[in-house]
């Protein structure tokens, strides 16, 4: 996401309230945007679904659409990184000729998996074909759509993206409901599908208009994988963990089964759900803060060294880094705390406003503060990225995600009061280890950038 | 175990060169003394296979390459304490000249059981504490020279030291080397550990050699913009001349005899840090049978031919040669000029010399043969001239001495020696030719001049040629002086 910093810092360096106010807003856009567009169309489903299907109906495709985002975040987790990585390297070389067919590559890779697990998986749910052919397109589709913003946000397209999602929430919204009316679930998830088959479109062709091709196919990126398979199983470990709770509690006994494989946990997931959304404004100021001030002094620090500047030089910038760093981590904490706190506070007034069941508020509360800590705990995992600190964010995310199996479990255990405790504590144990771990690598930055890579033979002069 | 262990850098049996002829030479013709070979290389896709035969009585060839490794991506800790102390009393000792401080450092850290591996050592958390420390205590204020350079100087220098340092080495009766440098380190820490004699047998100084290298490369970062402050802005070309004048002062110090090719290179030992009395010298060795005039009258024509043996590149100064030439063509209308040697090393320099030529109308007298051998060439000089700006002991010379031809050379390295004689024996014999100061083409063309005029000087330098020869610089002699060197110290 690094270059939106200049044109974030454009909107925040003036002194003009409309345009502070503009960048604010597209800082939310662009941070969350897409994942915005999504809850708020699917809450507008959800709405209309409930009056229009029976329950029966209305928990399946509930189910089916929660097991789709799940899926497909999961196989995304592995891929993101190496992915990530590969592009930005590229686009620093101006090596561009096989992003094109790497993307292709990589779509067609996504197809005949998400086939095969789906194959596996749909013959164990006794529902109509159609049903399960537009569940196929929806993982499909939800699956590929991912990979699609990371390729148009390493080229800095993020307007379309946002565009796109738009476009394709409204779509999906609206040809979910035509669906409904004329096919039932099938149908619904079957529009649904449509709308992300456009998102799917419209971020495609951007991405062959954004990479110019000379149909030159290189398998490179493999070696990326084998090169950071550490990147590749963290992402899969956060995405795991991020899940995992969610798992124990559709299938432990508090769960309910509601077809064949698909299991549901309405109170856990509801809850879950709107604890998530409290986190919106860290998100935002950490785009802003670290894109902004951080980011900035990131690089002048790798300027400096490059262009062989003695080591009080680089104490100086290094000094300059933190400073930025720590002012931008304080007002996000600032802001994110209050916020945190008051929903905490009022959590019991929330769930009654919403008219959603008293047995919410600790699954909410406790989410609240669980979804806090981990925001905090991924901001510290993506600057201990910033500085290619490969490890530690394995180590931390696999953390998060034993923890979060092995807490949601005993907290399965102890009681509905204590529901989604394990979460909560999960990620305090991860935020408190990747605080730790990021204090040591901030201490010993010089050592970490010069000692932290391998060195070949042919970096030799000669 | 081998009788003698020979340590080769860059050299025999994968580079041709004066020294890599003299070590083939030396194994080929001592069949009853078994060698380990050791060769010592940057990388190993340097190497375009064998360019000398290996011989039978070589029993044990082993390569190594200081600059191949894959150093993992660190910080690490290791478990084995570095003594802080002892590295900064070392490198304390390093600008004293005192060499004892190495041994003991040698001993008490790298002959340790737990000593690290150097991929291991180089990315590990107490080196990088040990540089950082370093650079901060050596520049304390707001400027110094570049730290990136400063850390990848550190890895580049160090790890080949590092390498050979941990190096296992083949139990021999002798230990050899053909240089200084790391070849000298390898064969000096042999003698540490086995305290099995060392003999240094140096052609051309080798901390010269790498002195000039540094200074004038170009990738050794040199800060132009700090170029008053000549101790940051030549940090790093100075780190480098001192490792290796390190290296040589190690070699110096624990080898047990030092030979070299001829005076003039003894007393820039000497200059550098070796005792005077630990050098002889033994010159090159040229094969006699190779090397015979024939019956007086082989020459069929009577056009004068003056020759000149070498690579066509700028050190040989053949412009000069070509000049020189000029002189000549204004007293003898009818001569040929025979530039024998190989001219693509140096593709413009050669294209100078022949505008040159071209300009100077001497194109119907001058010939570029090319690679060729010399052979076929040496029994049609009238003389052979010498124009190098820079020699050892260039076995040209001797060539053409053994051959019976009069010769004109400028008076570098051991040139005099070889054409007047090095001591008073050796004047006895007489003038093979004439020395003259480098670059003067009108006393080169003059001298040339001198030799064709008289015909009877010219057979007398001829002849006092081929008796120096004799006498002092035959393969034999050559082989015979390194034999009773490994004699001496094997029995030792």
């Amino acid at each position: 996401m690094a270059g939106i910093g200049f044109r974030l810092q454009s909107y925040f360096s003036s002194h003009d309230l409309l345009r502070n106010l503009r960048g604010a807003v597209y800082s939310v856009f662009i941070s969350s945007g897409p994942w915005l567009i999504t809850i708020f169309s699917l809450a507008y489903i959800n709405s209309f679904s409930a009056t229009y299907l029976g329950d029966p109906d209305k928990y399946l495709y509930k189910a089916i659409v929660s097991y789709a985002y799940a899926f497909s975040l999961i196989v995304f987790g592995a891929i993101e990184m190496p992915v990530t990585r590969y592009l930005a390297d590229k686009l620093f070389l101006k090596d561009l000729h096989d992003i094109r067919p790497l993307y292709y590559g990589l779509c067609f890779c996504l197809m005949i998996f998400s086939l095969l697990s789906c194959l596996l998986f749909f013959s164990f749910l006794p529902v109509p074909f159609f049903l399960k052919v537009a569940s196929f397109f929806f993982v499909t589709l939800t699956m590929l759509i991912w990979p699609a913003m990371i390729f148009l946000s390493a080229a800095k397209n993020f307007q379309v993206i946002v565009i796109g999602f738009i476009i394709g929430a409204l779509t999906m919204a609206f040809a979910g409901k035509f669906g409904l009316l004329y096919g039932g679930v099938g149908g619904l998830i079957g529009g649904m599908a449509c709308g992300q088959l456009l998102i799917f479109l419209i971020l495609s062709v951007c991405i062959f208009y954004e990479y110019e091709s000379f149909d030159f196919t290189s398998f490179e990126i493999l070696t990326y994988f084998r090169r950071f398979k550490k990147l590749s199983l963290g992402g899969l470990c956060y995405y795991l963990g991020v899940w995992v709770d969610k798992f124990i509690f559709w299938f432990s006994s508090s769960g309910q089964q509601i077809l064949g494989p698909l299991y549901t946990n309405t109170e856990y997931d509801t809850a879950m759900f709107l604890a998530y959304l409290t986190i919106l404004p860290a998100l935002t100021i950490f785009v802003v803060q670290i894109e902004t001030n951080f980011y900035v002094k990131y690089l002048y620090y790798f300027k400096l060294l490059d262009e062989k500047s003695p080591l009080s030089m680089l104490d100086s910038a290094h000094q300059d880094m933190m400073i930025a760093l720590k002012h931008g981590l304080n007002a996000m904490i600032k802001v994110q705390s209050l916020l945190s706190l008051t929903i905490w506070f009022f959590a019991a007034d929330i769930m009654l406003f919403l008219k959603l069941p008293t047995i919410m508020i600790s699954i909410f509360r406790f989410g609240v503060l669980g979804t806090y800590f981990q925001a905090l705990f991924m901001i510290f995992n993506i600057i201990l990225l910033y500085f290619n600190a490969q490890k530690p964010v394995l180590i931390n995310y696999a953390i998060f995600f034993i923890t979060n199996a092995g807490l949601s479990m005993m907290s399965v255990y102890a009681g509905k009061k204590y529901y989604a405790l394990g979460y909560a504590l999960s990620s305090f144990i991860t935020l408190c280890i990747s605080y730790y771990k990021l204090n040591y690598h901030l201490q010993h930055t010089h050592e970490y950038v010069f000692m932290g890579q391998s060195l070949h033979q042919k970096h030799v002069y000669s | 175990m081998s009788d003698v262990c020979l340590i080769l850098e860059g050299t025999y049996p994968y580079v041709t060169g004066g020294v890599s002829a003299c070590v083939y030479q030396l194994i080929k013709n001592t069949p009853q003394v078994t060698y380990d070979l050791i060769f010592i290389g940057a990388t190993k896709n340097n190497n375009l296979g064998l360019k000398y035969p290996i011989p039978e009585n070589v029993k044990y060839f082993r390569e190594i390459y200081l600059y191949e490794y894959f150093i993992p991506e660190g910080p690490i800790d290791l478990n084995f304490e570095i003594d802080h102390t002892l590295i900064a009393d070392f490198h304390q000792a390093l600008t004293t000249h005192n060499m004892q401080k190495f041994e003991e450092l040698f001993l008490k850290i790298f002959q340790n059981e737990h000593f690290p591996s150097p991929e291991d050592l180089l990315r590990s958390r107490q080196v990088w504490q040990y540089l950082e420390q370093a650079y901060r205590r050596l520049f304390p204020g707001q400027s110094g020279p570049s730290f990136i350079d400063y850390f990848y100087t550190w890895r580049f220098s160090h790890f080949p030291i590092f390498k050979l340092l941990t190096t296992e080495i083949p139990h021999a009766r002798v230990y050899h080397s053909f240089c200084t440098g790391y070849a000298g380190l390898l064969a000096s820490i042999a003698k540490i550990k086995t305290g099995r004699p060392y003999v240094l047998s140096e052609h051309g100084i080798y901390s010269n050699e790498r002195e000039i290298e540094i200074s004038l490369s170009e990738w050794i970062y040199r800060d132009q913009a700090v170029d008053i402050h000549p101790e940051v802005s030549q940090y790093f070309k100075t780190w480098w001349t001192r490792l290796f004048l390190f290296l040589g002062k190690l070699s110096y110090h624990h080898a047990d005899v030092i030979t070299t090719l001829f005076r003039g290179n003894q007393n820039r030992q000497v200059e550098h840090g070796a005792s005077l009395d630990k050098i002889q010298i033994i010159p090159n060795g040229i094969e006699l049978e190779k090397f015979s005039p024939g019956a007086p009258s082989t020459k069929t024509h009577s056009r004068p031919v003056i020759g000149m043996v070498g690579r066509i590149v700028s050190i040989k100064d053949v412009k000069t040669f070509i000049k020189c030439l000029l002189v000549v063509k204004q007293k003898i209308a009818d001569f040929e000029a025979y530039l024998v040697g190989p001219y693509t090393e140096e593709p413009d320099y050669y294209e100078e010399c022949k505008k040159l030529v071209t300009l100077l109308e001497l194109d119907s007298h001058v010939i570029f043969t090319g690679k060729a051998d010399v052979r076929d060439y040496y029994p049609k000089f009238d003389v052979l001239v010498l124009t190098s700006i820079s020699e050892g002991q260039p076995l040209v010379l001797l060539e053409a001495m053994a051959m019976k031809i009069p010769l004109v050379a400028t008076d570098v390295g051991a040139c005099r020696e070889l054409i007047v004689g090095r001591d008073f024996e050796d004047q006895m014999i007489g003038h093979a030719g004439i020395t003259l100061p480098m670059g003067d083409a009108a006393r080169t063309g003059e001298a040339v001049l001198k030799i064709l005029s008289d015909k009877e000087l010219a057979r007398q330098y001829g002849e006092n040629g081929r008796a120096r020869v004799l006498k002092y610089y035959t393969e034999d002699q050559n082989i015979r002086s390194y034999m009773s060197l490994y004699n001496h110290y094997m029995a030792i």
